[in-house]
């Protein structure tokens, strides 16, 4: 019965294969096919969804999680030929004839309800559940319910209660970057002219709501919503990486600023700042909306009012009589379109102050034409003017960074050759982490690596990695400076002299594989397992994830040498194992581990099941 | 104007100071301009407060300054800095207005006003008219709310003597499947919406109340402030149809095979080459419907009439190159047999009778001694001139029949000749409408009305208006008011013309000569 069927297949497979195998030898492998059958329903789970497009594709046994930002969508286009499609029939009904043995995911997608998989945990979560066909196999009755989603609802007005027509309404979701706490948006709207909207398709969760007017003539129309699973929409890239969460384009580039004429005719500047539900401009003041499957949460009225500029206003200490210091001040979240936002302000007698400012966070710095400069400063501009900002010159200072390298193999051209090396600002913010002042330098030939007019204050060091082609990729192993260890933290104080870090790099790294164990004993598949640093928890680039496969089994590749902790987790939110707060819940659960150069640990953890 | 250069100069500098760490010297600041004035409801002409009245400097230079209407209905802006702005009054409710004089081509945009340093503009007097509004739900085939689609208003208007559909508004539909159109301008309006289709964003609009022809859709007519609710549409298409198949015949190389619905000019288009694999072309999630699919390359055309209203249809075969030839003699009159290079300047435009999304005007040029070849998938058309202007078509005929007048229909191949005589002998007309800004339309006679090219028109600001160059024969003057609707309204509408028929003033044009009128024209 599927005999035809191998033939097709099994060719294809032997010609690319091996082209000198004869004809005849196919026959000796006789490979029986399986079949996957079952039902698609829609959100609630007993009607039939027909029309609906199943997508099932080979599953490799454990799955990487992406890294912030970056989702795939269910629908992206691939050459791979065992991946297959099927549409669902009218009684919802869905049938893979002859499938080859092996491991497979199944996705589900429809134009009304968004996209789903089978198996998974939550929408918009890693993995859905892997399926093992075996030879001749029928799996049958796999059911599929599309999720139901909910709606938040409300007005958005005046002051004096008039509504806010064409205002936008974002419905966003915490999630994390660097450990610290950030928002994505997961779906946005515009009001209708009683001020009213509706931000729907919404899968169960917390969220903040958020309300920005626009000061334009132009209507923008109403943004298209994000179907469920379909992950966070194009441009959260960017917005998850504002500090103060949203930060549309409109507040970047000063198109939202406008001057009110009041009664009495003086005029005051307005940002047209975003305000959180339910009337707070601080995103950390923020109260969250529980939204439950399939449930209506109504009433979520927002007020915007006038929301005044800011100003920042401080002083610059330690300006030597007759210098000037030049204060540069930049917006703290990403640049927007190659837009940086950045203002300079010159000062002679110490005294600065900043007009027209956006509510946000900002970093100021300053510098005079002798060498002297301050430490970078992290602001915080709320509902009022920032007062009393103290920046101190001291002497600022070149350093140098020389670089030996380990695990290379004699012969090999130059590693380091046109190296990048950044020093970045280790600042603490209170909401993400956002535009982190940066200096970055390039390796000379023959030469250290120098960052120039490096301030005294707290940095750290990391290398680029630019995609150098035919080479090993290298790895950060130790940073000195002098005696101290400089790899988590590189403090540069103004006695320091001749501050010269020594960076150890390695190519060769270790590797880790294991499995995952459930309560009872059997493998635990589906589950996230981290890698996380045991002391450097700052370094970012050492934290790995992966979620595994059937067989509960995960491998980790390319560790560089160090300590690290591994955890498994039933579910777990992406990202949240680099906050200090949630993993300081776990730390004793961790299994400690030692990954050397070409290190081959195998691991056995228990996974952490939520309270 | 050079004051202006400066300005605008000047405007680009302080943009570029905001990027810069250090500001750049500036000259002495401009005397600012003042702006103030007050808003008035068109229905009630009571003051109107709480507009917010918002200044724009133009190119995203200058800023934004706003000012909100008190119980006086009054704003005012003491100190502008001078430039060039758009005015906008805005209120919830209310059909937002640019302050100004009306765009010429009656869309809407935005309407500079320049501020001179220290201008004064004071008792600007804006009228606000209540925004209508249009409202309805969207559900499927089994009754559940549709969320998520696109919808949009479509407003007619008048372009060229045309009546168009220019897209005004577009929501979305919410998860009770309910959408809301507001702040609308009084009008005619037609409503459309995307319905989702599979996993593609694109899909042909169905107009209200359901179908795709969009001269089938129901024009709405809305008042001032008038809130007209349940528009619905039910029965949304959940399953949608796929048209699969192959071209053959001559010319198959490169060709667009184009899907459009009837009488809409949304259209999906896939090309294909002779190594595409069979079938050469599908197009899926289609909305039923009736459809026109045209495939079409460098040398050869097809046309079918498709009805997926009820079907799939797989397996299609379009056979290219299946046209009607028709022989076709120009001459020149008043020149002599012959070649003759002037007829090689000549362009025709052969026009399909209904617009088909994908078949566009073909444009022939004959050679020196007359004669061209035309290639026609079936259908009816119209010829008109292209090129060069001192000629106009003064004949066409085929077989004894009048093509110029009654147009050409495309059924099967002919010996022809078909005949076109061309004539260079125009005349003029100049005279004056009793009024200002008015539009002025010279209609040729009842037996010419087709011939599309006889038509002008023009905007007489004083009154007197001149059309030069107009073939000879008889034609009557129309006259609208600004305040009749756009821009004289649908003058190529015959229905819209019989309106004012026995109210226009006839003329008759002859060759090489000037026709001045003694008495001015009434106005509509």
């Amino acid at each position: 019965m599927v005999q035809g069927s191998f033939f097709a297949h099994g060719a294809l497979y032997f010609s690319t294969r091996s082209m000198n195998i004869l004809g005849i030898v196919l026959l000796l492998f006789q490979v029986q096919l399986g079949s996957l059958s079952g039902i698609v329903t829609k959100p609630g789970g007993t009607e039939p969804l027909s029309g609906a497009t199943l997508t099932l594709s080979p599953a490799a046994s454990s799955q990487a999680l992406l890294p912030l930002g970056v989702t795939l969508g269910p629908g992206a286009p691939t050459q791979n030929p065992r991946v297959r499609t099927v549409t669902s029939q009218d009684d919802g009904r869905f049938v893979f004839a002859d499938i080859e043995p092996g491991e497979y995911r199944l996705q589900v997608q429809s134009a009304r309800f968004g996209s789903a998989a089978y198996g998974q945990r939550r929408p918009n979560g890693p993995g859905g559940a892997i399926l093992t066909v075996r030879a001749g196999q029928r799996l049958s009755d796999l059911k599929i319910a599309m999720v139901p989603t909910g709606t938040i609802a409300g007005r958005i007005t005046g002051r004096s209660g008039e509504p806010i027509v064409n205002a936008s309404v974002q419905a966003m979701k915490y999630i994390y970057q660097e450990g610290k706490r950030v928002f994505s948006v997961a779906q946005m709207t515009t009001t209708d002219d009683r001020g009213e909207y509706r931000l729907f398709w919404l899968t169960s969760g917390k969220y903040i709501v958020v309300a920005t007017p626009r000061f334009s003539s132009v209507n923008m129309g109403m943004p298209n919503p994000v179907k469920p699973g379909e992950g966070g929409r194009a441009d959260s890239i960017i917005l998850t990486v504002a500090p103060l969460g949203l930060v549309p384009d409109v507040l970047l580039d000063g198109s939202n600023l406008v001057k009110r004429i009041l009664d009495d005719g003086t005029v005051q500047e307005e940002s047209g700042t975003p305000m959180y539900y339910p009337a707070t401009i601080d995103p950390t003041q923020a109260a969250t909306v529980e939204v439950n499957v399939g449930a209506t949460v109504p009433g979520i009225d927002i007020t915007l009012g006038p929301s005044p500029v800011q100003k920042i206003r401080g002083r610059v200490t330690g300006l030597p009589a007759g210098s000037q210091a030049t204060v540069s001040l930049s917006y703290g979240a990403q640049a927007l379109l190659g837009r940086l936002i950045n203002k300079g302000a010159s000062t002679i007698d110490g005294s600065f102050e900043f007009a027209g400012i956006v509510p946000g966070l900002y970093y100021l710095a300053a510098q005079d034409r002798t060498g002297l400069a301050s430490t970078p400063v992290a602001v915080l501009v709320g509902s009022r003017d920032v007062e009393n900002i103290s920046l101190a010159l001291s002497p600022s200072m070149p350093v140098f960074v020389r670089f030996t390298t380990e695990g290379i193999a004699p012969g090999t051209p130059d590693p380091l050759s046109g190296l990048t090396g950044t020093l970045r600002a280790d600042l603490d913010t209170p909401f993400g982490i956002g535009n982190l002042p940066t200096k970055t330098a390039v390796l000379p030939s023959g030469g250290p690596m120098i960052f120039t007019n490096v301030a005294p204050g707290d940095y750290q060091f990391n290398i680029g990695q630019s995609a150098r082609e035919n080479q090993k990729r290298l790895y950060i192993k130790s940073v000195r400076l002098g005696r101290e260890d400089a790899f988590s933290k590189v403090r540069i104080s103004s006695d320091t002299q001749n501050p010269t870090l020594d960076v150890v790099l390695t190519a060769a790294t270790g590797s880790i594989d294991g499995a995952a164990l459930a309560r009872t004993g059997d493998p635990a598949a589906n589950v996230t397992v981290a890698l996380i640093p045991a002391n450097a928890r700052k370094r970012s680039a050492l934290y790995q994830a992966i979620v595994t496969g059937s067989d509960g089994k995960f491998g980790f590749k390319e560790i560089p040498p160090g300590d690290y902790k591994l955890f498994a987790w039933e579910d777990v939110e992406t990202g949240a194992w680099e906050n200090a707060e949630f993993i300081g819940l776990y730390e004793s659960r961790g299994h400690a581990v030692r990954v050397s150069e070409d290190s081959k640990e195998n691991v056995q953890l228990n996974v952490i099941y939520n309270p | 104007m050079r004051a202006l250069t400066l300005l605008l100069a000047l405007l680009q500098l302080q943009q570029l100071n905001q990027l810069l760490p250090f500001p750049l010297e500036q000259g002495p600041p401009l005397s600012p301009a003042s702006v103030s004035g007050a808003v008035i409801d068109s229905q009630t002409k009571q003051p109107l407060a709480g507009v917010t009245v918002m200044a724009q400097g133009s190119g995203g230079l200058g800023g934004k300054l706003i000012a909100v209407t008190g119980n006086d209905g009054r704003f005012s802006f003491p100190s502008v800095p001078p430039g060039q702005y758009a005015i906008e009054a805005s209120r919830a409710g209310y059909v937002s207005e640019m302050i100004g004089n009306p765009r010429e081509d009656g869309l809407n945009g935005p309407i500079l006003r320049v501020l001179n340093p220290g201008q004064v503009l004071s008792e600007v007097r804006v009228v606000l008219t209540p925004g209508g509004v249009i409202t309805g739900r969207l559900t499927d085939e089994q009754g559940e709310a549709v969320a998520g689609s696109i919808v949009q208003a479509f407003r007619t208007i008048h372009r060229n003597g045309l009546r168009e559909r220019a897209p005004v508004q577009s929501v979305i539909s919410n998860d009770l499947g309910e959408y809301r159109f507001f702040m609308l301008k009084p009008g005619q309006y037609t409503i459309a919406i995307s319905p989702p289709t599979g996993t593609f964003n694109f899909s042909i609009p169905l107009f209200y109340p359901g179908t795709i022809d969009a001269n089938a859709a129901t024009p709405i007519d809305l008042h001032v402030g008038e809130t007209i609710e349940r528009l619905d549409f039910s029965s949304i298409p959940t399953k949608n149809r796929r048209i699969t198949g192959g071209v053959q015949g001559n010319g198959t190389d490169g060709v667009s095979v184009i899907l459009s619905p009837v009488n809409g000019t949304a259209k999906k288009t896939v090309t294909i080459t002779r190594d595409n694999p069979t079938p050469a072309f599908q197009f899926s999630d289609i909305v039923p419907g009736m459809y026109t699919l045209v495939a079409q390359n460098v040398d050869a055309r097809a046309l079918i009439p498709l009805d997926v209203r009820n079907t799939d249809l797989l397996g299609m075969r379009i056979i290219m190159g299946s046209g009607f030839k028709i022989p076709t003699r120009v001459r020149i009159e008043g020149h002599p047999p012959g070649d003759d290079p002037e007829l090689e300047k000549l362009f025709f435009n052969i026009r399909p009778e209904l617009p088909i999304t994908g078949l566009e005007a073909q444009a022939y040029s004959p050679f020196a001694d007359g004669h061209f070849i035309l290639d026609l998938v079936k259908g009816d058309y119209w010829i008109d001139l292209a090129r060069p202007e001192n000629y106009y078509v003064k004949s066409i005929t085929l077989e004894g029949v009048d093509v110029l007048n009654k147009g050409l229909q495309a059924t099967n191949s002919v010996d022809g000749p078909m005949e076109i005589v061309v004539d260079s002998h125009v005349g003029e007309i100049q005279g004056s409408a009793s009024g200002e800004n008015v539009t002025v339309v010279l209609v040729p006679d009842a037996a010419r009305r087709n011939q599309r090219p006889l038509y002008r028109s023009t905007k007489a600001t004083n009154g007197a208006f001149r059309f030069q160059k107009v073939p000879p024969g008889d034609y009557k003057l129309f006259a609208w008011s600004e305040s009749t609707i756009d821009n004289g309204g649908p003058w190529l509408d015959f229905e819209y013309l019989r309106k004012y028929e026995d109210r226009a003033t006839p003329v008759r044009i002859q060759p090489e000569a000037r026709t001045i009128l003694d008495r001015p024209i009434p106005v509509f």
